[in-house]
């Protein structure tokens, strides 16, 4: 019997290192009653073409740039119209945009955020999550990732999906690129 | 006319028909067999757990949590503290949560910890909760509760007292027979795992390990209950949220947990990732018993294309008798339709009885359970399909005693 064999872990703490790569993103989308939940992680370079904190004026501008549409999720994600849905909440983290503050940040994620600091890393990933208020839930058939066309750099997304009918999970490409709901 | 002549020319030749029929039957009952359970196995899957939202366990692949969790296949590689549980089960999003703790067997059954939450939230199939066919859900450290199979298998009743086993195998020398169970309840059947297990407290299974040594327990059943009866660790755990938009991120908060390294997974994805996996071989069978398809076809064709010659006679008897050259056309395309529609229907009735006879042992060997309903529409449109390819078939052989019927006119040159 294993329970009592296995020596209990001590609570250290250990370093872990989340996977990257590059033209892959991955999705999160849950529905619960008239609230749609979308979380995009993605690697910076899919978005912005770079992933070292911007150094050119150029580069500063293309980082301005990709916030100000991640932070317009309706150019990254169609609803169909009749669901009226509406955005409620949102966040976005990445060391890359820490010049400013957005959403909520707790102690934690600002720790994890130092930590990238003191590594120095040449990858950088980019978490945006938005909450939708649909008026009329039930004619939210789908979410299209229109996202493959603002950010060509995307190749696929993986996507975890609880909607009305259960989990699943399924790859999005820019050739089909909708996600059905219903 | 064509059709009773077809007949009573079929009827002639009734052994080498017999012998075709019976492998286009075959053929036909193989690849309807293998759609079958192949869709009834994969429903059966998904109807293991429902209404769940996270499994959690050690980090190790998706479908390994879910395989030894769920499915108790396999082993886990490791176990989480009690403490991160805790600390899971305290997250303000989280409604519920079911600890589990495997590793020990009653006579090849699995035996699984767990606590009252698993009789309360616990659902199957389509949010089916668990239910009792007698009895309890068990309250004290030496009771169990069985799964309908283990009863019905092993014949124990309410009152009677099992011992658990060191490990999973089906023989154990190392048992726990100083503390034995009681059985307290029998739940009821539900066509997953569930019937296969052996329940009983975390706690007691923590007792049964209390003092073991070498193969055998120092401290007795009473003593045992005098310990500390909170496990320290648990194999993983099931846990329903209050709201879905929270599960992602309680997983991700569980898979960076900064105290031991954690695995949640969303059960529907894993089945899903799972399925994916077994798909190649799903396919190669469905893509093998396609081609025995068209063997029986070509078996069928055979036949026809070699009796044409023997039949010379009789297609000129029917010519004597007014029968135009595309009658015999019909004729003989009618005669293969009918072969494979017969085959079809008899491969049918193999597929039903052979379905018959093994439902109760798949179920009993494997827990799956398999319907007998097979007849959906992908399945007709399949059947549809072999039908029309029969006819299409028999258009060579068809065309080719219908050349010969004009060549030959009435004169037959034996």
């Amino acid at each position: 019997m294993a329970v009592l064999m296995a020596t209990v872990v001590q609570a250290e703490e250990f370093e872990q290192h989340g996977a990257h790569e590059h033209g892959a993103a991955k999705l999160n989308l849950a529905v619960d009653g008239n609230a749609l939940y979308l979380e995009l992680d993605s690697p910076a370079v899919n978005l912005l073409g770079f992933e070292h904190m911007p150094a050119s004026e150029e580069e500063e501008s293309r980082v301005h740039q990709v916030e100000e549409l991640l932070e317009s999720p309706l150019k990254l994600f169609s609803l169909p119209a009749g669901a009226g849905c509406g955005l409620q909440e949102q966040s976005l983290e990445s060391r890359l945009f820490e010049h400013e503050t957005h959403g909520e940040h707790d102690k934690q994620d600002d720790e994890e955020h130092a930590d990238h600091h003191d590594h120095e890393e040449s990858h950088a990933d980019i978490h945006a999550s938005y909450v939708f208020e649909c008026k009329s839930a039930q004619n939210l058939r789908y979410v299209e990732l229109s996202l493959f066309d603002v950010f060509p750099l995307t190749e696929e997304i993986s996507a975890q999906v609880i909607s009305s009918t259960g989990q699943f999970n399924l790859e999005l490409t820019p050739e089909s690129k909708r996600i059905k709901l219903q | 006319m064509i059709y009773g002549l077809t007949l009573k020319s079929l009827w002639n030749r009734k052994t080498t028909v017999l012998l075709t029929l019976m492998s286009i039957a075959l053929s036909v009952a193989l690849l309807l067999g293998v759609d079958h359970i192949r869709r009834e196995a994969k429903s059966s899957f998904t109807n293991t757990i429902s209404g769940t939202d996270l499994i959690v366990g050690a980090r190790s692949g998706s479908v390994q949590l879910l395989l030894y969790s769920v499915f108790r296949i396999g082993n886990a590689t490791n176990n989480i503290a009690w403490t991160s549980y805790q600390d899971i089960a305290k997250s303000p999003q989280v409604a519920w949560t079911i600890p589990i703790s495997l590793g020990d067997s009653h006579r090849g059954y699995r035996v699984m910890g767990t606590n009252q939450n698993y009789f309360q939230h616990f659902r199957y199939g389509k949010k089916q909760p668990l239910k009792l066919s007698t009895g309890v859900p068990f309250s004290d450290v030496y009771e169990a509760v069985l799964g309908s199979e283990v009863a019905a298998k092993l014949g124990y009743q309410l009152g009677e007292d099992i011992v658990i086993a060191h490990g999973g195998g089906q023989v154990s020398f190392a048992s726990h027979d100083d503390k034995p169970f009681k059985v307290v309840g029998i739940l009821e059947p539900t066509g997953t795992p569930v019937d296969r297990t052996v329940h009983v407290s975390l706690e007691g299974i923590e007792a049964i390990h209390i003092g073991w040594q070498a193969g055998r327990s120092t401290i007795s059943a009473e003593d045992a209950l005098g310990y500390d009866l909170q496990p320290e660790v648990i194999t993983a755990a099931f846990v329903g949220l209050k709201s879905k938009i929270g599960v992602f991120a309680l997983q991700r908060e569980v898979n960076q947990y900064r105290k031991e390294p954690m695995l949640a997974i969303l059960p529907g994805v894993a089945l899903q990732e799972l399925w994916a996996l077994l798909g190649v071989a799903e396919s190669a069978l469905l893509g093998i018993s396609a081609f025995v398809v068209v063997t029986g076809l070509l078996g069928m064709l055979t036949v026809i294309w070699a009796g044409l010659n023997e039949r010379r006679r009789e297609m000129a008897i029917l010519r004597s008798v007014g029968a135009r050259p595309r009658h015999i056309l019909m004729l003989l395309m009618t005669e293969a339709g009918l072969m494979v529609f017969f085959g079809a229907g008899l491969g049918l009735l193999l597929l039903l009885s052979l379905l018959l006879l093994a439902q109760p042992l798949i179920l009993s060997m494997t827990g799956v359970q398999i319907g007998i309903n097979f007849l959906n529409h992908e399945n007709l449109y399949i059947l549809g399909a072999v039908i029309a390819t029969g006819f299409t078939v028999g258009l060579v052989p068809a065309l080719k005693a219908y050349r010969m019927s004009v060549a030959d006119g009435m004169t037959v040159r034996i």
